[in-house]
């Protein structure tokens, strides 16, 4: 071994300098990045700033030029110039007056407040100061002195130079004493406010005239002038890089989603291509902030996401597996809506979810899942049965106690205390007098409420007098095969169960026999389909030939499956029910949906015959098993499992509970608890191991999460296939989304006692009877009858059902509980139309409960703003001269009153085509009557009535057309003056009218 | 070797600290900034013919089988207005003269894409005359001046029934100033009726080029000025229902289209 040489030592002989200067080096480094990290990669936001304000500007000066001409042409344009002038001549009007004013204030009232006030100071502030050392004073003497020198100051006259109060600007020589002072002080106040309400009058006309010119401009000029985009540059320019977050203290809410989307609430509309990058475009809805504004809810409470993290987009927006709400797709972001808007079945602006509640709500999915508020019959029937229980207990209670109180007053030694227990037990029984009325109110709510009660699909205890036994196992094994698109969906069910099923619904039919009606004119049936009304809720059809609405069955092929004196009898009067000799005396049956038509047996033959005619030459084969007991004994265990009697009602299972799960808080559920199954590894990979994923796939096929399973037959999914669309899918989702249980107290959510609550509370009964298929309600409804193309014609379009717009402000809520209770307005003469007897199309009579039509009179009022109760106006009656005017016009060639609306009497109705004049004084509202015939399109566009039958002259309108010359010495108004004769015209009148001759 | 290893490694990891550190860097920006969109190009300017060059396309309108016989018109509802008719009146729906198509309306529907016509100022008449609407068939160009009079002595309403058009419905009592409307947007066959006497039809056909025609009583038609090129003629009838024909005109040419329609 060579011996060791000290050079070889590598502490002595090598240096680390360049290591240590790399590691050095590379130390450095690092720190940079990490500050470089710190600061900008952790803050990403900063960059998003950068590029916005940049961005902005250049818009917004884009944007200058083009607003300045905009403002530019319109302060060229006449009607501006004009107001420009009204301001300038107000100005040179008003200017001699003001300046007048303007000189006394400044060269005389305030100089010479100031030389007073100062002479006066000096005195008291003397005075003051005697006051206090005598109030402060030890000896009598000492007082009296001091009493004396105050009188002294008091009394003394001080010298003045005072400038006159004229406004000359001269001056006056003047003595004054101290109360002297103080008066002219007092006067020199009120003269001066004196002037400024002076100057104030004198410029007033002015100011209006400056106001009503910049009303024009920003009347006319859409979007921000150019002078406020300069206050927006301005702001552009300075922009402060930062944090912008909203925080909400009572929710704990953080958001700070706008230190990237800095267009979101700009005052400058930004689209999503103006600057450049769609994360700075302003919020597509921005009329949403004025009713939720950011400042009150913040971003996150609507959207989800994560509000608070700010590192990347896939974190602020929760997009990744350890946030639990991420932020909701685009195509389901009215999710937001319903956690506050829970009440809703209709929530304005929000239609992707109206739809879904629409299709929970009217594709039954209530019958097997529980959703709060969805059973709403049932619900209340519940609600005011237990109240009536406590009441009942609450009465029993009370009368234990009276009898306790008495016994104790019995036995009382002395006599006050006796009273006392005596009194208790008075009172007691006056409790219950109260709660023996809240009972039998409560009593008829019940009659009420049961009635309304009804289950989703048909009655299955009918099957046996209505369908046609070989049919019903065709049905149950795929009724979309039958029927495309029908609401009943398809079970998972093999020969055996169809067959048992089937054979159960036969046997537990009512056996019940028919009234046998002879044949009527397919032909005429065929036109009363199409023209009664039935296409509102009915669609014939398949296909591209399909009319008609979705909202009832597909009647294309009924005629296989119904028989002719059903159909009679239930086009008749679908609330025949087929009588159960079996069933307790107090059942409450489930009425059906369909309402009555008020037709007669003939017509009702009629449509019959054309429906039994609907039908294919399919083979059926022969059902002979359906008559086995024992097979149907089986079937009810099925029928049970598959919780058929959650839609229909069926014998035996009157009182089922649902079968599915309750969905009104399924959006909350924990992800882990929704069932993915075998699917749950595929989910996350693909991205779809979420709410949206799993309620999307189900609904798209409700087995798909067996696949895969072993399982028996009768452990699968239950889950029937509805077939839906992927656009109804996408509402459903959206609905089932947003169905969480709410972070938000009660005063975030939309819960209103006053008549906003009517509103929510009618729509569940708007869409409950489809109302909407005939009836548009809000702007831009198109109803199931405006689709079908017969009502496309020229010919047909006024034959629509009426829009409803402003139902409430049009008739009086008495009239309307009147006409919603019996549509046909008479008892007799039935088969009729109340109102519009010119209308093919009938409104049924839809059996509404007492508290039904209250609901829809007050969401009717409610709609429209009405005040409640209604207290009509008083209506001046018309002098004699005036009745002959109104009948002149009325009557007259030039006002075409007669030509159109009906008048009661028949031969002219036959071609009337607008309402009854008649009904008018208990139907209509005054107000209303007015602003209708001024400009009817603007109540109900597209109207048969015309507008322009008024023109303005002054105050008041004026008839339109060549008037009689008695007309050239009434100064009233026209229109009121036909309000008033229509809504006060009497009986007498009426045959006046007629005997006159009227065409 | 403990030198070359130390290097090594100081080399090593000094590459993996500048290689993360330039993925640091770049990976600042997730998202690139888009180019702004391009603003919208400005409204061309209207197309103006070269009257050299114009082409003419003529035609007629032929009629085979028999016209349907429709029932005379019931003006019962107002008597003022059956009196001025001497005769009962038939409605000039199907209008055939000796084999001949009357008030069928004929357009150039395709050919001229990428043109635009300035509208013409001149209004286009529509009169209320005995109750019936005077032509019952008339074109219009696209915010052309439309001028309704009513020349009966008494009171008519005025009510297109447009589907892509603004809707509107104007009382118009007699001799009262003419009701003045332009329609946009184009569409054809807007029907226009009067609320007050229901068997008045008159049909507006509105295009947006001034290239279109009605047949006249004798089934003729002719379309003036148009520019040289091919073109797909059309022909529309209120219940006939249409007929299209292609066309090809060079300059200063004249062509026949004849249509037939059966009944």
């Amino acid at each position: 071994m060579p011996a060791k040489d000290s050079n070889d030592d590598p502490v002595l002989s090598q240096s680390l300098s360049v290591p240590l200067l790399i590691s050095t080096l590379i130390l450095m480094l690092t720190l940079v990045w990490s500050l470089y990290d710190e600061i900008y990669s952790m803050r990403p936001w900063k960059d998003y700033q950068q590029r916005f304000a940049t961005a902005y500007l250049g818009f917004l000066e884009r944007l200058r030029p083009e607003q300045a001409v905009r403002e530019d042409t319109i302060k060229q344009s006449a009607a501006y110039q004009e107001l420009q002038q009204n301001y300038e001549q107000a100005q040179q009007a008003a200017q001699e007056k003001y300046q007048a004013l303007t000189r006394q204030m400044t060269q005389g009232v305030l100089p010479r407040i100031d030389v007073v006030r100062n002479a006066f100071q000096v005195l008291k502030s003397e005075a003051d100061a005697l006051t206090y050392q005598l109030e402060t004073a030890g000896s009598d003497s000492a007082k009296q002195s001091l009493q004396e020198d105050i009188s002294e100051i008091k009394a003394r006259v001080v010298e003045l130079e005072l400038p006159k109060d004229d406004g000359s600007g001269e001056t006056e020589h003047v003595s004054m004493s101290y109360t002297e002072l103080e008066t002219e002080g007092a006067r020199l106040r009120d003269l001066r406010a004196d002037l400024q309400r002076q100057q104030v009058a004198v410029q007033s006309p002015v100011t209006a005239a400056q106001q009503s010119r910049e009303a024009y401009l920003q009347d006319q000029l859409y979007g921000l002038t150019p002078a406020q985009l300069d206050g927006v540059i301005a702001r552009t320019k300075n922009f402060d890089i930062g944090i912008k977050q909203i925080h909400l203290a009572d929710i704990d809410l953080v958001d700070r989603c706008e230190s990237c989307h800095l267009g979101i609430r700009e005052p400058v509309t930004i689209g999503k291509a103006d600057l450049g990058e769609a994360v700075f475009a302003g919020h597509p809805d921005p009329d949403l902030f004025q009713i939720h504004d950011p400042e009150q809810f913040g971003c996150t409470s609507c959207h989800n996401g994560n509000g608070r993290a700010t590192r990347s987009i896939t974190k602020a927006h929760g997009r990744h597996k350890f946030w639990l709400w991420p932020m909701y797709q685009p195509e389901n972001v009215e999710a937001g809506c319903h956690q506050c808007h829970s009440r809703e079945v209709v929530t304005e602006g929000a239609e992707v979810l109206n739809a879904g509640k629409d299709l929970f709500l009217n594709k039954g999915c209530w019958g097997c899942h529980r959703f709060e508020g969805f059973d709403r019959e049932s619900e209340e029937l519940n609600a005011v049965r237990q109240q009536m229980k406590i009441n009942r207990d609450e009465h029993v209670a009370n009368e234990k106690e009276r009898r306790r109180n008495l016994e104790l007053g019995d036995a009382a030694s002395e006599n006050d205390v006796a009273q006392g227990f005596y009194g208790r037990g008075e009172a007691l029984r006056l409790r219950n007098a109260k709660l023996d009325a809240e009972l039998s109110a409560l009593q008829l709510e019940e009659k009420s409420v049961s009635r309304e009660v009804k289950k989703f699909g048909p009655s299955l205890k009918e099957a046996r007098v209505k369908l046609r036994k070989e049919w019903i196992p065709v049905w149950v094994s795929n009724p979309h095969e039958f029927r495309p698109g029908t609401k009943m969906p398809v079970f998972r069910l093999n020969e055996d169960e169809v067959r048992a099923i089937s054979a159960y619904v036969w046997q537990s039919g009512i056996p019940g026999t028919l009234e046998q009606h002879p044949a009527g004119n397919a032909e005429r049936g065929q036109e009363l389909f199409e023209t009664r009304g039935c296409m509102a809720c009915h669609s014939m059809g398949e296909g591209d030939t399909k009319q008609g609405g979705d909202f009832a069955a597909n009647l294309t092929r009924v005629g296989e499956k119904t028989s002719y004196n059903f159909l009679v009898r239930w086009i008749h009067n679908p609330r025949e029910l087929t009588p159960d000799p079996a069933a307790p005396a107090d059942e409450i049956r489930p009425t059906p949906i369909m309402p009555n038509l008020r037709l007669s047996f003939e017509e009702a033959r009629d449509i019959a015959s054309y429906l039994s005619a609907r039908r294919t030459d399919a083979a059926y084969p022969a059902a002979d098993f359906m008559d086995d007991p024992a097979l149907a004994q089986e079937g009810m265990t099925l029928v049970r499992h598959y919780g058929c009697s959650g839609c229909h009602e069926i014998k035996g299972m009157e009182n089922e509970g649902r079968i599915g799960t309750e969905l009104t808080q399924e959006g909350s559920k924990p992800v882990e608890r929704l069932d993915f199954a075998l699917f749950t590894h595929e989910a996350e990979g693909e991205g779809w191991y979420n709410h949206k994923g799993f309620f999307e796939h189900k609904l798209k096929d409700p087995a798909f999460f067996d696949e895969g399973k072993v399982r028996e037959h009768l452990e699968q999914l239950r889950m029937p296939n509805f077939h839906l669309s992927d656009q109804e899918i996408n509402s459903l989702t959206t609905f089932l989304l947003g169905s969480v249980q709410t972070q938000f107290p009660v005063t975030y959510r939309f819960e209103p006692e006053d008549s906003r609550a009517d509103v929510q509370e009618g729509w569940w009964l708007v869409q409950r009877y489809n109302c909407n298929g005939c009836h548009q309600i809000r702007p831009g409804d198109v109803t199931s009858l405006m689709n079908v193309p017969r009502y496309k014609d020229p010919e047909w379009v006024e034959q629509l059902p009426p829009q409803l717009y402003t139902e409430g402000a049009r008739v009086q809520p008495d009239w309307l509980v009147d006409f919603l209770t019996n549509p046909a307005l008479s008892e007799t003469d039935i088969h009729r139309n109340g109102v519009r007897q010119y209308l093919q199309a009938r409104m049924p009579t839809f059996y509404l409960s007492e508290r039904q039509v209250g609901k829809l009179m007050r969401f009717f009022m409610a709609r429209s703003s009405q005040p409640h109760p209604f207290i009509p106006e008083d209506i001046q009656p018309l002098t004699e001269q005036e009745q002959t005017l109104a009948r002149v016009l009325f009557t007259g060639n030039a006002a075409p009153c007669l030509k159109c609306h009906m008048t009661g009497d028949p031969a002219r109705d036959r071609t009337a085509t607008a309402p009854n004049f008649l009904i008018a004084s208990e139907r209509l509202k005054a107000d209303w009557t007015y602003r209708w015939m001024l400009e009817p399109a603007k109540i109900a566009p597209g109207t048969a009535m015309p507008s322009e039958l008024f023109r303005q002259e002054g105050d008041r309108w004026v008839f339109n057309g060549n008037l009689p010359a008695m007309f050239n010495s009434y100064q009233g108004d026209h229109a009121q003056l036909l309000v008033r004769y229509m809504l006060l015209i009497t009986p007498e009148e009426v045959r006046r009218l007629r005997g006159s001759g009227v065409q | 070797m403990l030198e070359k290893t130390t290097y090594r490694k100081v080399l090593v990891l000094s590459t993996i600290a500048l290689f993360v550190f330039a993925l640091g860097c770049g990976g600042g920006r997730e998202e690139t900034a888009a180019t702004p969109e391009e603003k919208a190009a400005p409204a061309a300017a209207s197309f103006t013919v070269d009257p050299a060059t114009a082409a003419t396309v003529t035609g007629m309108i032929a009629f085979e089988g028999t016209p349907p016989k429709a029932p005379p018109l019931n003006m019962s509802a107002e008597p003022d207005c059956a009196k001025l008719h001497g005769a009962p009146v038939f409605p000039d729906q199907v209008v055939v003269n000796d084999g001949k198509l009357a008030n069928v309306f004929v357009w150039v529907k395709s050919g001229l894409e990428g043109k635009t016509f300035a509208p013409s100022s001149e209004p286009v008449h529509l009169d209320q005359k005995g109750c019936l609407y005077q032509p019952h068939v008339l074109g219009i160009q696209t915010n052309q001046p439309l001028s309704v009079t009513n020349s009966d002595s008494f009171t008519h309403n005025v009510h297109p029934l447009p589907t892509t058009n603004r809707e509107f419905n104007k009382s118009q009592s007699a001799g009262a100033a003419p009701v003045e409307h332009a329609f946009p947007r184009q569409e054809l066959k807007i029907a226009v009726k009067c609320n007050v006497h229901p068997w008045m039809r008159s049909y507006i056909n509105v295009v947006d080029h001034p290239f279109f025609a009605v047949t006249a009583a004798d089934g003729s038609f002719t379309i003036k000025g148009l520019p040289p090129g091919t073109y797909t003629i059309e022909a529309v009838h209120e219940s006939l229902g249409n007929k299209e024909a292609s066309v090809t005109v060079g300059d200063a040419e004249s062509k026949a289209v004849d249509f037939s329609f059966t009944g």
